[in-house]
């Protein structure tokens, strides 16, 4: 009888949870109004300025879509510009964050299942991760020269230092009657690393890899600036540098801050699927 | 069954903090025997558990469990621990937290489940099998505890203060939980608590250890009338004279 | 078996910690030693560690460096100081009062995401490359980790503290400057801290991205594409760059521990 009350308990807060959704939708259709309302002023605010600095946001959408978005169906409407920068860039992102990220959960696990090694690490870890990437570009410059392996290597090691780190603090941090638990109904070491070790430190994991996300998105385009790039959108937005084509600045910038949005949405989604537990 | 032999430990021993826990305890248990072992808080109760557990190596004499001394944990042995929100799994549904130990039994999928969906059905959670720890009361967790060591059908299941963390009607239904299942299946349990009261209610046996560094200061056989009833074996005179006993065991050895 | 359980649950003690921490960086140090003298790695990518840390210390008294160095250091400190003053009033003024953060709350989402490096070649454009550009890129970049763990130590605060200021008559600014920012200025301390970090990053990347003037990025760009490539000037600056970040985050983790021990000691235990 009281497991019963409990569930009755539960579906009130099943109920709360509904109407708190329902809430929640309200919020976001305010907050998506008061955005189009924005967007409004800034339209009439730059007419009105008439800068050339600051285009308005129906050119920057324009130059967007004529850049980018008005090819060929059968190409997805993306134009041969996109094909050429827009791609490679998310690319070069993509296999850099999964190589970095990849490398650096496997080596945080390694280094986090014994205390011993990590209190003699932890100091170089330390240091390596407060070095700045870009400060060890012309490093990566001369090792790989310009072009593709140099920016996959300079992505991959600039993402390494906060998954590893995080990674190792998590499998660092398990329970400890999570680990007698283990001792107690004699798992192997296996199962003990899959199904205790690393389910603890996913959420430290998970951590790590959204700051690398971001991480990723800023030293891509960052390697991209960089003179001897030949395409990317980032070689985009010193081309209209240099030409002074400020309408393709602001959609560079969009373009990226749109990809940025997009890319973090997705992350939250895989978080929240894998971390369902973690409440 | 077990056997506890001359049995010390002494926490980080020659540095300032020394800490002897357990001095030359002997105890044995006979199988199928529910033994509650009663002490004064930190007295060493949990210390003893581990060394029956293997979790820990006592610094002097042995614990022999089914004639085999223990140095690891032991075959056919379960722990359940007071602090179910920690010792469950909670990336894990109910019904593989139940399942995840058997593992090691050479059990196919097929099998485990059906294990934990039958243990899970003698704590009175059969409908709780896909949900997650965190969305149970503490009680269902504890029960969900008991659960998976009754799945791993130990021969001896050993209890550190398991009802501590619930409140007082979640505790009566969580001791009559354990009578009720130690009559199902074969096994001992030796059952640690704080909690006179509850060593006299469910035990065979009650052992009360005294004050750190912990050893044997009473044994008393619980003769009580099966079975047991929260309010007529409270109430039952050997009862009231069992529990104060106990308590002046207790409390004659608490306080110097 | 039993006694590794045991030595895993005893961690460490500091001494030892701090030792250990030492031997790696001194194991460390002798690899990369190792590597460059016995040819394994060439000299020319790779010099000796000894060689590294020679040259690091004969920056200290080089002007030329030292000029470079005062000048990051401005530009990050200033930008950090300036983010700071921006973000922490607005972080509370967004966290207390829910109107205003739903009708901002769309375009802060959509301003954060933008990869702050990105803007370098705009602002450039529309106020130069000096000094301005630095601490501009720098303010925007650190002002998200500040706004977001501000606005996220305002949702932490106890009602129960809130409500017992205004049972005494307090009216709302009060309330605010004595129960709510106190308590989440743990929070604010950890943005200020992530912030540091992504500061020390756009400081250097807008030195080298602009590539000119003075700056520890100019100092390390130039180092690289000099032919042949001078990689001990560059190792030594990046060993201070690497150094300067670890000291300003251990600064701010001992200043966190040491001014908020009742924040600790509430969330410590649990875990």
């Amino acid at each position: 009888m009281k497991a019963a009350a409990e569930v009755s308990a539960r579906a009130g807060f099943v109920r709360r949870a509904r109407v708190a959704r329902r809430r929640g939708m309200r919020t976001a259709a305010f907050r998506w109004l008061v955005l189009a309302v924005l967007l409004l002023l800034w339209e009439v605010a730059t007419r009105a300025a008439g800068s050339a600095f600051f285009p308005t946001p129906s050119t920057i959408v324009a130059r967007m879509h004529a850049m980018w978005f008005s090819g060929p169906p059968s190409r997805l409407f993306l134009t041969d510009l996109a094909i050429d920068n827009v791609l490679p860039s998310l690319g070069r992102m993509a296999a850099g964050f999964a190589g970095g990220a990849l490398a650096g959960v496997v080596l945080g696990l390694a280094v986090g299942l014994s205390a011993r090694v990590y209190d003699y690490l932890d100091g170089v870890l330390q240091f390596l991760r407060a070095i700045p990437p870009p400060a060890l570009i012309t490093v990566f410059l001369v090792l790989f020269g310009f072009g593709l392996r140099m920016q996959l290597a300079f992505i991959m090691f600039s993402i390494l230092w906060p998954v590893l780190l995080n990674t190792a603090d998590g499998a660092r941090s398990v329970e400890p009657l999570h680990l007698q638990t283990c001792q107690v109904f004699r798992l192997s070491r296996t199962e003990r690393l899959r199904r205790v070790i690393i389910p603890s430190a996913l959420p430290k994991m998970f951590a790590g890899l959204r700051l690398a996300l971001s991480l990723s998105l800023i030293v891509m385009v960052f390697s991209e600036l960089l003179p001897g790039t030949t395409n990317g959108i980032g070689f985009q937005l010193t081309d209209a540098y240099s030409m002074f084509d400020l309408p393709a600045m602001w959609a560079g910038i969009v373009l990226l801050g749109v990809l940025g949005y997009l890319l973090n949405e997705l992350f939250l989604l895989v978080e929240r699927r894998v971390l369902a537990w973690h409440a | 069954m077990l056997e506890i032999d001359n049995l010390s430990h002494v926490y980080g021993p020659g540095t300032p903090n020394e800490h002897r826990a357990i001095d030359g305890l002997n105890l044995s248990v006979a199988a199928g025997e529910l033994l509650c072992i009663v002490g004064p808080s930190g007295c060493g109760k949990s210390t003893l558990l581990r060394s029956i557990a293997g979790l820990i190596s006592p610094t002097g004499g042995q614990v022999t469990v089914e004639g085999n001394v223990v140095r690891q944990t032991p075959d056919n042995l379960a722990v359940v621990f007071q602090d179910y929100s920690r010792s469950l799994f909670p990336w894990m549904t109910v019904a593989d937290n139940v399942a995840l130990p058997l593992r090691r039994k050479n059990m196919d999928k097929k099998a485990r489940r059906e294990a934990a969906q039958e243990a899970l059905e003698s704590v009175g959670l059969a409908d709780a099998g896909r949900k997650y720890p965190f969305q149970l009361s503490g009680g269902m967790q504890q029960r969900v505890a008991i659960a998976r060591a009754l799945a791993y059908r130990p021969s001896l299941m050993l209890m550190d203060e398991p009802f501590g963390s619930v409140d007082a009607q979640t505790r009566e239904d969580l001791e009559d939980l354990v009578l009720k299942v130690r009559g199902h299946h074969q096994m001992t349990i030796v059952l640690i608590t704080h909690d006179i009261d509850e060593s006299v209610y469910v035990g065979d046996r009650v052992v009360v250890l005294s004050k750190a560094p912990a050893h044997v200061v009473g044994d008393l056989k619980v003769d009580l009338p099966a079975p047991r009833d929260q309010i007529s074996t409270r109430e039952h005179p050997d009862f009231v004279h069992l529990r104060a006993e106990v308590g002046r065991l207790v409390r004659g050895h608490a306080t110097v | 078996m039993s006694a590794q359980t045991l030595t895993r649950a005893r961690p460490a003690g500091a001494a030892t910690r701090w030792s250990r921490r030492a031997a790696g960086a001194v194991a460390f140090a002798a690899l990369i030693e190792l590597l460059s003298r016995s040819g394994l790695a060439d000299r020319e990518f790779l010099p000796p560690a000894t060689e590294i840390v020679a040259r690091a210390v004969e920056l200290v008294s080089d002007p030329a460096f030292g000029t470079h160095a005062l000048t990051s250091l401005l530009a990050w400190a200033a930008g950090l100081g300036l983010a700071t003053l921006i973000a922490v009033p607005l972080g509370l003024l967004l966290g207390s009062v829910p109107v205003i953060d739903a009708a901002t709350r769309s375009v802060v989402e959509f301003l954060r995401p933008i990869p702050s490096v990105a803007l370098i070649p705009l602002v450039a454009l529309v106020i130069g490359t000096g000094l301005q550009l630095r601490i501009t890129l720098v303010v925007y970049a650190s002002l998200w980790p500040i706004l977001y763990n501000t606005m996220y130590g305002l949702r932490g605060v106890d009602p129960l503290a809130k409500e017992s200021l205004r049972s005494y008559g307090f009216g709302p600014l009060s309330v605010l400057l004595r129960v709510s920012l106190p308590s989440s200025a743990p929070f604010i301390t950890t943005g200020v801290r992530l912030a540091a970090g992504v500061a020390l990053i756009l400081t250097v990347s807008t030195e080298i991205v602009a590539g000119r003037g003075e700056g520890i990025g100019v100092f390390i760009f130039f180092a690289g594409i000099a032919v042949p490539a001078r990689m001990t000037d560059i190792l030594a600056g990046v060993c201070w760059v690497g150094l300067f970040g670890v000291a300003v985050n251990a600064l701010l983790v001992a200043f966190e521990r040491r001014a908020f021990r009742w924040h600790h000691a509430r969330l410590g235990e649990q875990r």
